[in-house]
């Protein structure tokens, strides 16, 4: 019997109490995110220029986009090289990083606070430390890596390279995600842990059929919003190369942002935005669908 | 069956494994770190080292005859030796011996490389930070607004997420895909229209467009905590209300104490966002009285840069709050075992 | 019950957060005037500290106009300003803001004759092509608070090491061309082993000392019109880019040569490729650069330059045919045309113009005053500070400042900035070792976005 709350027919009592638990949200989405969005879909369909009015030019903005702005196409192709790497690099460190750090390894809360110190150092600073790393002249990296006889490149300063520099730079904070792994990793049951032992199961096999499915949610909502947040990727690139040198790393926020801010192109930017609004619903609506195969909830009682 | 001898092996095996993975791992984390902390030591007149030195390095100076004298590494008659310059001619210098002033040599002037040079820390500018803003306020300001957005966080975003979890609801699944979808829109567009709806309310320059959404639910927190939600068994739910609990108590009584770990993550997240938030502030406030600790340290990163070192210095101490809260509270939710099972 | 401890504490809380909120107006207020300081300098502690002592003293002087400071970081300036000017609550003033920040938000500004004239109002003793610069079309935007020239500035111990004689300081000296600056700065570009440039077993790897300092993104126009090019980059009536001609590509040239085949500029950006993470922007103190051609505001640098080594200040050189520019960044004030106040806003400007106020915000702001009556008083401060620096340099660098300033007004004003910015990127990287390339490929991108400008103007 499927029991999974979305999908049965609700009764009058559930549906007063889920309207009462869930109201917060509503008001607030009412009142503060259902003007803005809708502000910004109007603002999509017109031609707006700070300090001019809106003038309505139906989908002129969305077509430029695609065929006349290779700026905007180039700060996909960045974003989506981006997020091929860094998503799944980070759900994999992330959860390596969270296991390892559940196990009884000594010193474990200070290992744990170093990993985590990166993410609550501020974006600017954060910026300024890796610039100076990459630094080829004088930058501890390009030292390194003269060590062993490699000449380094000019990382952030070289389009061909700047887009490396900044994915290893993001790997930095992968601690950050470690987080909610370890949370999770908590909240799995020792018994199945001891009754596996019993059963003469190695670390591996414990690994494979025990951790991983009870931690499906988890890696699940990871995954989805490590989607989510590469999209929307800003400030961390920002800092360190404005989306230069010549584009190379212009994410797609930072072309939005410039488009929005410094041109003062407000009808284009939020055509911008709701492409990339799209894009990412999109992507995530896959990887729901694809959920059911593989995030595995302890209330889904199946078949 | 696996011997207990050969099962310890196997763990001791993966704790070491664990370990050194760990901890080399640790050492590149940390490098960027150790430089914010030395850079926090350093000043105006630290020297550019190639590769960059962590530690701090200026420029040996002596006083001789009541000024500071550069001091070099100089090839006088063979020997090299340290001397210090005391008067400067086209192309020769004259350099004295920092332990016998008087004793002076006229020698080929020498270029910046072969200055000597010390470590040199400068503890006073923390001091400096502190002095150049009005930190106590900043701190309070910013105790305040976290008090009140971690509390608005935490009750919204449970009784959202409890919602979704646990109840049943005509379109719920619509209304989650645009829950979901609201943290899709980029902010920078959402912004001005924001702006605009604050300011006709009139609530520009003040902290209510900063708290208030708070007590409205977050996407990310609900989405996350309504994850956890899902992986307590409803069995709990089904025991507590033969006992003739109402969905409140439940949510109380049996779901919260579930929820333990993740609510203490969900806090941390929250207080070190709003700590580490300049962006928001800097948008809405434009009384320097109202400002939290994260815009006012913002006054370092000036626009010829040359205050880097304060900058380093006021960035780690931003830093420092969040790092020690997070060490101290991993006990909440790292905790050696959790107990499930229903109680009989 | 624990609930009620909870609500309880939270709405307590909220009502402390509430002071936070503005208070309701009151009677007969006197007129709030709102300066925002971001666009240039003027976020530094010490000089917020000097506009709130402006502040103040003007506040006790006009019971009727209250005006106080709102300062923003340089760099979340645009952020800022834009969400204000898009919600309506732009402030009166900007100050202080320089050409650049003039021309980003072009339309913004009223035109300041009519009140000139109503108050014959005394402008003669601004001066100079500053003067000129927020002049546009017979719009005057704004009166020359501080003026930056642009010398150069060089290192005495470099050149006394290598024997080279220092640069002359008078303008328009015969023979000091950018030809010569080359040759003089291969003598004192120094590798590992003590050999110059100018050596044949120069090893161009090891580069421990350069000769010169290069240029940086904003002045590309500038040092177009060292070369004799077209220093608007586009026709007078702005439809037809002209950035490809014989001036623009011999600029672009002379840059991708400094560094690629000269080898006396480092690669990028001169404050990028020779400073550290926590020190300062400052090629010439890390005594590494001989010669550095900058504006008169890098004067926040001359302690750190005075502890390492003795500096002076020579003209400008001549381009290849005897064209001298030195370029000038200027700081002014500018009215919106969103205020409410505009001739309160007039008054206040009116108040720190005045001689003894403005020569508090240039020495605060690091500028040579925009009036002449106070300039003498500037050089003779600045001769009594460091009598082994030729003060007066500055004072005639005025005299070659470009027209129009190269970061005057364009259509498509940030695209076109960002274009050019990528030009400057490309040669001094070196990326691009042909600037007759790049500097046609820069036209043809900005001749785009200049026809898409017109194309939806309208005006």
């Amino acid at each position: 019997m499927k029991t999974n709350p979305m999908k049965t027919t609700p009764s009058k009592t559930d549906t007063w109490w889920a309207l009462f638990f869930l109201g917060p949200w509503l008001i607030g989405f009412l009142v503060f995110t259902l003007g803005p969005m809708a502000a910004s879909l109007w603002f999509s369909v017109t031609r707006f220029t700070l300090p001019a009015a809106p003038v309505f030019v139906g989908f002129d903005n969305y077509g430029k986009l695609f065929t006349a702005d290779p700026r905007f196409l180039g700060s996909l192709g960045v974003t989506f090289l981006y997020a091929g790497v860094t998503v799944p690099a980070g759900l994999i460190l992330g959860f390596a990083l969270a296991y390892f750090l559940n196990l009884k390894i000594p010193f474990a809360r200070f290992w744990r606070t170093l990993y985590y110190m990166p993410a609550v150092v501020t974006p600017v600073i954060t910026g300024t430390l890796f610039i100076g790393l990459f630094d080829p002249r004088h930058g501890l990296i390009n030292y390194l890596l003269a060590q062993t006889g490699v000449a380094g490149p000019d990382w952030l300063l070289d389009p061909r390279y700047a887009m490396y520099a900044v994915m290893l730079i993001s790997l930095w904070g992968v601690g950050g995600g470690m987080i909610i792994y370890l949370a999770g990793l908590q909240s799995i049951s020792t018994e199945l842990y001891e009754a596996a032992d019993l059963d003469g199961a190695s670390p591996t096999h414990r690994l494979w059929k025990i951790t991983l499915p009870l931690m499906s949610p988890i890696i699940f909502y990871n995954l989805v919003v490590g989607i989510i947040g590469t999209f929307q990727l800003f400030t961390q690139v920002w800092v360190l190369t404005k989306g230069g040198p010549a584009s190379s790393t212009e994410v797609f926020n930072i072309y939005l942002y410039k488009t929005a801010f410094e041109y003062q192109n407000m009808g284009y930017a939020s055509a911008q935005a709701w492409v990339l609004f799209l894009l990412i619903l999109a992507l995530t609506a896959l990887v729901f669908k694809s959920s059911s195969t593989w995030v595995y909830y302890e209330n889904e009682v199946k078949g | 069956m696996r011997s207990s001898l050969s099962k310890k092996r196997s763990e001791a095996r993966e704790i070491l494994l664990a370990f050194v993975l760990v901890a080399l791992g640790a050492v590149a984390i940390l490098i960027p770190v150790a430089y914010m902390v030395g850079g926090s030591f350093a000043s105006r007149d630290t020297a550019l080292l190639s590769p960059q030195s962590i530690i701090p390095f200026e420029a040996k100076r002596i006083t001789i005859d009541g000024q500071p004298r550069f001091v070099y590494r100089v090839i006088d008659a063979g020997r090299e030796r340290e001397m210090a310059v005391v008067d400067r001619k086209q192309g020769t210098w004259v350099y004295a011996d920092p332990n016998r002033p008087a004793d002076r040599k006229e020698l080929p002037a020498l270029g910046p490389e072969a200055r000597v040079l010390v470590p040199t820390l400068h503890f006073d500018n923390f001091a400096t930070v502190y002095q150049t803003i009005p930190m106590l306020r900043y701190l309070i300001n910013t105790v305040i607004m976290i008090v009140l957005i971690t509390v608005g966080a935490l009750v919204s975003n449970v009784m959202v997420a409890y919602g979704f979890a646990r109840f049943r609801l005509k379109g719920m699944g619509i209304l989650f895909v645009i829950l979901l979808a609201t943290i899709m829109l980029p902010s920078q567009v959402t912004l001005i229209p924001t702006f605009v709806m604050f300011k006709v309310l009139g609530w520009n320059n003040s902290w209510i467009p900063l708290i208030l959404p708070a007590f409205f639910a977050n996407a990310w927190n609900v989405f996350l905590i309504r994850q956890f939600l899902m992986g307590i068994p409803k069995e709990f739910d089904e025991a507590a209300k033969i006992d003739g609990c109402g969905p409140i108590r439940i949510l109380l009584l049996v779901i919260l104490p579930e929820l333990k770990p993740i609510l203490i993550t969900v806090a941390l997240f929250t207080v070190i966002y709003v700590w580490n938030d300049f962006f928001n502030p800097l948008i809405y406030l434009q009384d320097p009285n109202l400002y939290p600790v994260s815009l006012g340290l913002q006054t370092f990163n000036s626009l010829h840069g040359y205050f880097g070192y304060l900058n380093a210095a006021a960035s780690l101490m931003l830093a420092l709050p969040p790092v020690i809260i997070f060490f101290f509270s991993q006990k909440y939710f790292i905790q050696g075992t959790v107990v499930s099972g229903i109680k009989g | 019950m624990k609930v009620s401890i909870l609500l309880s504490s939270v709405l307590s809380l909220v009502l402390l957060a509430s002071c936070g909120a503005p208070a309701p107006a009151g009677p007969a207020e006197p007129v709030k005037i709102t300066i925002f300081v971001g666009f240039g300098t003027g976020g530094d502690p010490a000089q917020v500290e000097v506009h709130r002592k402006l502040a103040e003293a003007f506040n006790a002087a006009h019971p009727g106009i209250q005006v106080s400071f709102q300062t923003v970081l340089n760099a979340d300036h645009v952020t800022k300003f834009t969400t204000m000017l898009a919600s309506d609550t732009v402030p009166d003033i900007v100050m202080p803001v320089g050409v650049q920040g003039v021309a980003e938000f072009f339309d913004e500004w009223i035109d300041l004759t009519p009140y000139i004239q109503a108050d014959k109002y005394d402008t003669s003793d601004f001066y100079g092509p500053a003067k000129e610069a927020h002049t546009y079309a017979g719009r005057v935007i704004g009166l020359p608070i501080g003026v930056y020239p642009q010398v150069v500035f060089y290192n005495k111990d470099l050149f006394d090491r290598s024997g080279v004689s220092y640069p002359p300081k008078k303008f328009a000296t015969p023979g000091w061309t950018y030809d010569a600056l080359v040759q003089m700065a291969k003598k004192l570009t120094l590798d590992k082993k003590g050999k110059n440039a100018a050596d044949p077993e120069f090893d161009g790897k090891s580069i421990v000392q350069y000769g010169f300092g290069g240029w940086e993104g904003g002045e590309l126009r500038g040092v177009v019109g060292k070369f004799d090019g077209n220093m608007r980059g586009f026709s007078d009536d702005y439809k037809k880019v002209i950035m490809n001609d014989a001036g623009w590509k011999a600029a672009l040239q002379f840059m991708a040569d400094s560094s690629l085949v000269w080898k006396i500029t480092p690669k990028f950006s001169s404050t990028a490729a020779v400073t550290g993470t926590f020190t300062a922007g400052d090629p010439l103190g890390t005594n590494k650069v001989a010669l550095w051609e900058c504006y008169s505001w890098a004067s926040y640098l001359y302690e750190n330059w005075n502890k390492n080594f003795t500096w002076n200040v020579a003209a400008v050189p001549a381009g290849p045919h005897g064209t001298i520019i030195a370029q000038a960044n200027d700081d002014t004030f500018a009215i919106s045309k969103h205020s409410k106040h505009p001739k309160e806003a007039w008054e206040v400007m009116k108040w720190l113009l005045d001689p003894p106020q403005m020569a508090q915000l240039t020495k605060s702001y690091g500028a040579i005053p925009g009036r002449k009556s106070l300039a003498d008083g500037w050089l003779s401060e600045m001769k009594a500070s460091n009598p082994n620096v030729d003060w007066d340099v500055f004072i005639e660098s005025n005299n070659y400042a470009e027209k129009p300033n190269a970061e005057s007004w364009n259509p498509a004003y940030r695209q076109v900035w960002d274009e050019m910015q990528k030009a400057m990127d490309q040669v001094t990287s070196g990326g691009a070792a042909d600037g007759a390339a790049v500097a046609e490929a820069l036209n043809a991108k900005v001749q785009g976005y200049t026809d898409e400008y017109w194309k939806t103007a309208g005006k």
